[in-house]
């Protein structure tokens, strides 16, 4: 922690761009006294960019605040058991059952290892098989 | 003819009251001025009669610290040492260069670093105490810069004072806390030596862009203070401490 705390502090000693102002030139009994005024010019741009930085950072807490960020859907859950079972439940009641009438053999609903999300491919072959079935 | 004089005199006397009710504005009781009474009398010259509660929060000190102190206590060394001449002078000649009048000033705070202060001083005769100096000082204010330079607010100018052959006599707190620069380098500030001077932090300010820096924009040059650690002897335990400053 202490080397830590010294290394940054030797950081200090840099060199930088300024923009100096010669401000005063008096002269007391012989002694001159000069004052020099500047500010440092790479600073200045950090410090904007910080600024800009922070001015987007709000934007988006102010975006979240609203609802209207799209990343929401990207938020993950709090994971405790309750909501993990409830997630799972919810999961199997919105678990997609394709249901197919056939003409001729009825319902006929898909098997267990079968993939629990068809696509319409799928559902086209099971259909034409049907059909063949029916047919023979 | 009269009445233009008349005229004249009136808007004169307008400019007159409103510049009063200006300076109460900025020094009155209602500001957070910094107050300082100081003695003009030939025995105690420049002794600290009489102070507020400001000068604790400007300077770091507290009131009873400087009552009874000369006010060179509060000025870089190399003032310090003509303050009372230059206040004598003022009583044998009356020539005035200062009372009356706004102007940036750099009175050390308790820690050695300058603060850039807005100075007005104006004399203050009494039965009782004699011949007395007010000085109200306060902020320096940036926002000048800001407007005319384009300067963030927030972002406060750097100081250095320096005098015969570039030794440097003082620099602000933001030097120190930037750049790593104690005040102790400086002259007068617990040594006397004269190797710290303004060519060490500026290498490249000479006669060439001289001119460039007393103009409007200034000049953009290099400060440098690498070489610091290397060529001057800089206690550790003065680089760690902070102060509790703005």
């Amino acid at each position: 922690m202490k080397t830590n705390h010294l290394r940054e502090t030797s950081k200090k000693f840099r060199a930088v761009k300024v923009r100096a102002f010669f401000i005063q030139e008096d002269v007391y009994f012989g002694h001159p006294v000069n004052t020099i005024k500047f500010y440092p010019i790479e600073e200045h741009i950090e410090t904007k960019l910080s600024q800009e930085s922070t001015i987007q950072h709000e934007a988006l807490e102010e975006e979240y605040n609203r609802g209207l960020h799209k990343e929401d859907t990207l938020v993950p859950p709090t994971y405790n058991e309750n909501t993990i079972s409830t997630r799972f439940e919810n999961f199997k009641s919105l678990r997609p059952m394709v249901t197919l009438k056939a003409p001729s053999l009825g319902v006929v609903r898909p098997s267990a290892n079968e993939s629990s999300v068809m696509n319409e491919s799928a559902v086209f072959s099971i259909t034409s098989e049907v059909e063949s079935v029916g047919k023979r | 003819m009269i009445f233009s004089v008349s005229g004249l005199t009136r808007s004169r006397s307008r400019v007159i009251s409103e510049n009063f009710e200006n300076e109460i504005t900025k020094f009155g009781v209602a500001s957070n001025a910094a107050m300082i009474i100081a003695s003009g009398n030939i025995h105690d010259i420049g002794v600290i009669r009489s102070t507020n509660t400001e000068i604790s929060r400007l300077l770091g000190y507290s009131i009873h610290e400087i009552i009874g102190q000369n006010i060179s206590r509060i000025l870089p060394k190399v003032l310090a040492d003509l303050h009372d001449d230059l206040m004598k002078r003022y009583f044998d000649t009356s020539q005035n260069s200062v009372l009356g009048f706004e102007r940036l000033v750099f009175p050390v705070d308790c820690n050695g670093y300058l603060v850039p202060c807005l100075l007005m001083v104006k004399i203050l005769p009494t039965l009782e105490e004699g011949v007395q100096c007010i000085g109200f000082m306060k902020d320096y204010e940036y926002t000048h810069d800001r407007f005319e330079l384009g300067i963030d607010e927030g972002v406060k100018p750097h100081f250095i004072m320096f005098g015969k052959g570039g030794v440097i006599h003082g620099i602000t707190y933001n030097i120190r806390q930037e750049f790593g620069v104690p005040a102790s380098l400086c002259w007068g500030n617990n040594n006397f030596h004269t190797d710290f001077t303004i060519d060490v932090v500026f290498p490249e300010l000479n006669i060439d862009n001289m001119d460039a820096l007393k103009s409007k924009n200034g000049a953009v040059v290099t400060f440098d203070t690498t070489k610091i650690p290397t060529d001057f002897v800089i206690n550790k335990t003065e680089e760690e401490e902070e102060f509790g400053y703005e």
